[in-house]
């Protein structure tokens, strides 16, 4: 097991060396990282079956340091298996939807696998130092990779996105560095919670640490940096990786959380929770407004990490795993709405054809899209529909007030996301016009075929993929 | 005599050097040769050092150890990265670099004194010098002539140090001091409430804040960077910050710790000052070799502020950043040298628009270098600043917040050069690199990959070589 998590980890540095001694103008690197995307997802099957025989108890260490005591524990659980396996599936989609010339750039692969490097380490490291390595570390290939590939021209936005995440990391850093204080080398990430500090030390790493994971997810008034960004992005790939960002955020409030709550960060419970809802709804509403599919998809997943959250912060431990099916069937549907939605656009600029009622020239992509637009609204065709409804059910009896708010704004996002779907689809009366658009080939297809299939049977056992 | 002649060899070699290089006609010899000497000068010179680590250059004023043995090889590495990457310099630009290479080894001499030296006469001549060395340097390598201002404020602040170090030595002349560190430290004990004592200790104090290039002092240093060339400010960021650190440090152990307490809050106080100072001067200029001057003074800052409390702890977690501080800042000095326009070194910010394009490796070390600089994980530089940070949580939890307040303040700037290098564009068309600029580049990026991976080497090892001046 220790092994298998350690190649586990080792595999995207590997890619990054592969991707980054590659051929200049071919597909090598791309099929590099593609192979190392698709590896890691079998890694993370063969961990998903060893951990069912070891258990969850698992931990592996490494000592980095003597003096300071710096040890790296890493472990895996159900939890973090979803949510890293998750991630994997999302990347592939993001590198299906790349066109032929973003294929061949070498450094936006290399950048995407140092990003899913760090994001592996923060789902499978255990304790404070290697979560804040990782946690600091994915900033550097983000801003790399929105900087130089997706079409961002306003410098002033790449500067408020590197330093607002550079604010949370160092407020995470300060936090450390205060648990380091009282405890002198490294600390578990379970063993938080029962470490003897002082009240006001102790309020330090709680604001930190609260500060640092809520600047990550996007919560009013701290929302713009990625509003900003993910407006802008026009790379599928970038836009899913942007957006996964906030599940850093939320996997520490996940991974803290569990051992914080529900004594010391009671007080910061209430402020979130009002300023979580408020960002709902206000984030809801721009999402109704938007006339572009890709504004409304980012209004969706800010939308469902802040029901996350709530979810984390309001509700007891048992509800963890349905938190977890329901980000695994999120990020894939998001990452696959961003992408069809970007084949649609580009074989509308192609033909020149209207925005409204593209999807009828194309009636392959047109399925698939409605496929996925009615899987993110809440239909029963995944085991998010399952989940969400406990989720929701548990909020609504945890504070019926919260409750109506959160049930107001998902349904107002539900509303935007299928208004957007029947305005793709519908053709007015008057128009004569045919347009000849290509429609996805029968390789992608198939591709989307096969992770429709996967969502469709987790609505009948979510981890129906372990043997 | 003569074995005390032979110990006394890298500093002859290094003597010979210098005048091999005065007496040389820069028509008779050209400048690869010249390098070429005064490298080989140089490895004679650290050869020697080596071998005869633990004897004295000048017995009864000097001191050999593990401590200086390490100050030293990191002083003649500085010294000869440095006098590879100028070699470039001289050679695209056809100029006579016999001048240049005097001054790295009049460097690399006095470096080496002050870090042997056991006596306080020794470490001001030293210090003398080396501050005189380095105006040389500056004045006779402005990039205009008629750069005069910052010199000139460089030459007030050095007269300044000169008259405070003598000054210093006359008042403790005069109360019939014997200038052997530990004689000194016996005579300081009986004489602690003597203010007259701990002025002339102040000011020998202020001297090394000079030469340090500290706040309130970093004028001349950070004005005169951004008027000279290329060649020079790559001395200054690396050679006499290791000389004057492991000075310092002796400085300290052995003479003042009587006065600890009275001089931590000016140590406090120029640190905290160096911190803010550079972090915002940095922000507040064009010139990317002044934001790096200014980068600097913030980095050496902060390495004062865990420093001062000489403790073995405090100047191990000191040495490690001091380490991480020379690689990067090493690293960056190479790129610098990597990029140029038909032929044009570049200085201002704009110029190097679009440079992530044209020169791709050069400008991805770039970003390495200043993240490293910057403390992100999972470059080295995290192993510094962790270690000086984690030590400063243990002293003052404001103090750690005001560093990383400015941190990020400093990111700001360091943010706005890799944004000019990667994400915006321009048609210039930058030179082809030379192979040893990419040579050096790569020896670098593989050091700080080695010490991440295993950082043992750098905060087990060499600690336990720091740990000795406490012995």
């Amino acid at each position: 097991m220790a092994s298998l998590l350690f190649v586990f980890l080792m595999l995207p540095l590997l890619g990054c060396l592969f991707v980054l001694f590659s051929k200049k103008d071919g597909y090598n690197a791309f099929n590099v990282a593609f192979f190392t995307l698709c590896t890691g997802i079998l890694a993370i099957l063969k961990l998903f079956s060893e951990s069912r025989i070891v258990g969850s108890d698992f931990l592996y260490s490494y000592q980095w340091l003597k003096h300071p005591n710096v040890v790296f524990t890493f472990g895996v659980d159900i939890f973090s298996l979803l949510l890293l396996l998750g991630v994997y599936i999302s990347a592939v989609i993001g590198l299906v939807g790349l066109s032929s010339v973003q294929r061949k750039s070498k450094s936006l692969l290399l950048l995407v696998l140092y990003f899913i490097w760090n994001m592996s380490g923060l789902l499978v490291v255990r304790d404070i130092i290697s979560f804040y390595l990782f946690f600091a570390g994915m900033q550097l290939p983000l801003f790399m990779l929105i900087g130089s590939h997706a079409n961002i021209k306003k410098s002033s936005t790449l500067s408020l996105f590197f330093l607002f995440n550079l604010v949370g990391s160092l407020l995470l850093l300060i936090s450390i560095l205060t648990v380091y204080r009282y405890n002198h080398g490294s600390v578990l990430l379970s063993h938080i919670g029962i470490l003897d500090i002082p009240t006001i030390p102790q309020f330090i790493v709680l604001s930190g640490v609260c500060t640092a994971f809520v600047l990550r997810i996007p919560i009013w008034p701290l929302h713009n940096w990625i509003s900003f960004i993910s407006s802008g992005i026009k790379n599928p790939l970038i836009y899913i990786l942007t957006n996964l960002l906030p599940l850093s955020g939320l996997y520490g409030f996940i991974r803290f959380g569990q051992v914080i709550i529900p004594t010391e960060l009671n007080a910061f419970v209430p402020i979130i929770e009002v300023f979580g809802v408020l960002t709902m709804m206000f984030i809801a509403l721009i999402g109704l407004s938007h006339k572009n599919f890709l504004q409304k998809l980012f209004s969706y997943s800010t939308i469902s990490y802040l029901l996350f959250l709530l979810s984390k912060l309001l509700l007891d431990d048992k509800y963890q795993m349905n938190m977890a099916y329901s980000l695994f069937i999120f990020l894939i549907v998001n990452a696959s709405l961003a992408v069809l939605d970007l084949f649609a656009e580009n074989a509308r600029e192609e033909a020149g054809c209207d925005y409204r009622g593209v999807l009828v020239y194309i009636p392959r992509l047109s399925k698939l899209f409605a496929f996925f637009v009615l899987m993110a609204v809440g239909l029963p065709m995944s085991s998010m529909f399952w989940n969400n409804f406990v989720l929701i059910s548990a909020l609504f009896r945890e504070s019926f007030v919260t409750g109506l708010w959160v049930m107001a704004a998902i349904s107002l996002i539900g509303l935007a996301l299928i208004y957007e779907l029947y305005i793709m689809r519908d053709v007015p009366n008057n128009t004569v016009q045919k347009y000849e658009l290509s429609d996805i080939s029968d390789r992608k297809l198939i591709f989307f075929a096969g992770i429709t299939l996967v969502l469709f049977l987790s609505f009948f056992n979510p981890l129906w993929f372990v043997f | 005599m003569i074995e005390n002649l032979v110990y006394l060899s890298p500093l002859l070699v290094l003597l010979i050097g210098i005048l091999m290089m005065l007496v040389s006609d820069k028509d008779y010899i050209n400048n690869s040769r010249c390098f070429r000497i005064a490298r080989l000068v140089l490895l004679i010179s650290f050869f020697l050092v080596i071998v005869f680590y633990n004897k004295a250059l000048l017995p009864m004023i000097t001191q050999g150890s593990h401590f200086t043995l390490l100050f030293e090889c990191l002083l003649y590495l500085c010294a000869f990265v440095v006098l590879y990457l100028s070699k470039k310099w001289f050679m695209s630009l056809n100029e006579a670099g016999n001048i240049f290479c005097c001054g790295i080894f009049a460097a690399v001499l006095c470096g080496c004194l002050l870090i042997e030296s056991h006596n306080l006469l020794l470490t001001v001549v030293m210090c003398v010098l080396f501050m005189l060395n380095n105006y040389i340097l500056l004045f006779n390598f402005r990039k205009k002539k008629e750069y005069v201002l910052s010199t000139k404020t460089y030459m007030t602040i050095m007269f300044m140090c000169w008259a405070l170090l003598i000054g210093a030595l006359g008042i403790l002349y005069y109360l019939q001091f014997d200038f052997s560190y530990n004689m000194l430290r016996t005579d300081l004990d009986v004489n602690q409430n003597n203010p007259l004592v701990f002025a002339s200790m102040a000011a020998i104090v202020v001297s090394f804040v000079f030469l340090l290039g500290l706040a309130p002092l970093h004028f001349g240093f950070t004005e005169a960077l951004g008027e000279t060339i290329l060649p020079v400010i790559s001395y200054f960021l690396l050679v006499p910050v290791v000389a004057c650190i492991g000075s310092f440090i002796q400085f300290n152990v052995y003479v003042l710790s009587p006065y600890y307490d009275k001089l931590k809050f000016f140590y406090e106080a120029v640190a905290l000052l160096s911190i803010g100072i550079g972090a915002i001067g940095a922000c507040s200029v064009q010139n990317i070799r002044k934001i790096f001057a200014y980068g600097a003074v913030s980095h050496l800052g902060l390495l004062m502020l865990i420093l001062y409390h000489f403790t073995v702890k405090t100047v191990d977690s000191s040495f490690v950043y001091l380490f991480v501080y020379l690689l990067a800042m090493g690293g960056v000095c190479s790129t610098l040298f990597g990029l140029k326009i038909k032929g044009e070194y570049l200085e201002m910010l704009h110029e190097f628009c679009g440079a992530a394009y044209k020169r791709p490796y050069v400008a991805a070390m770039m970003t390495v270098f200043i993240f490293s600089l910057l403390g992100v994980p999972p470059f080295l530089g995290f192993l510094g600043t962790f270690s000086v940070l984690s030590r400063l949580a243990v002293y003052n939890l404001y103090e750690l917040v005001y560093v990383l307040l400015m941190m990020l303040v400093l990111a700001y700037a360091y943010i706005q050069v890799i944004r000019t290098f990667y994400f915006e564009e321009s048609k210039a068309v930058f030179d082809r690199a030379d192979k040893g600029i990419y040579t050096t580049m790569l020896f670098n990026a593989v050091l700080m990959l080695v010490i991440m991976v295993n950082p043992e080497y750098l905060v087990e090892d060499f600690v336990l070589m720091i740990e000795t001046v406490f012995e």
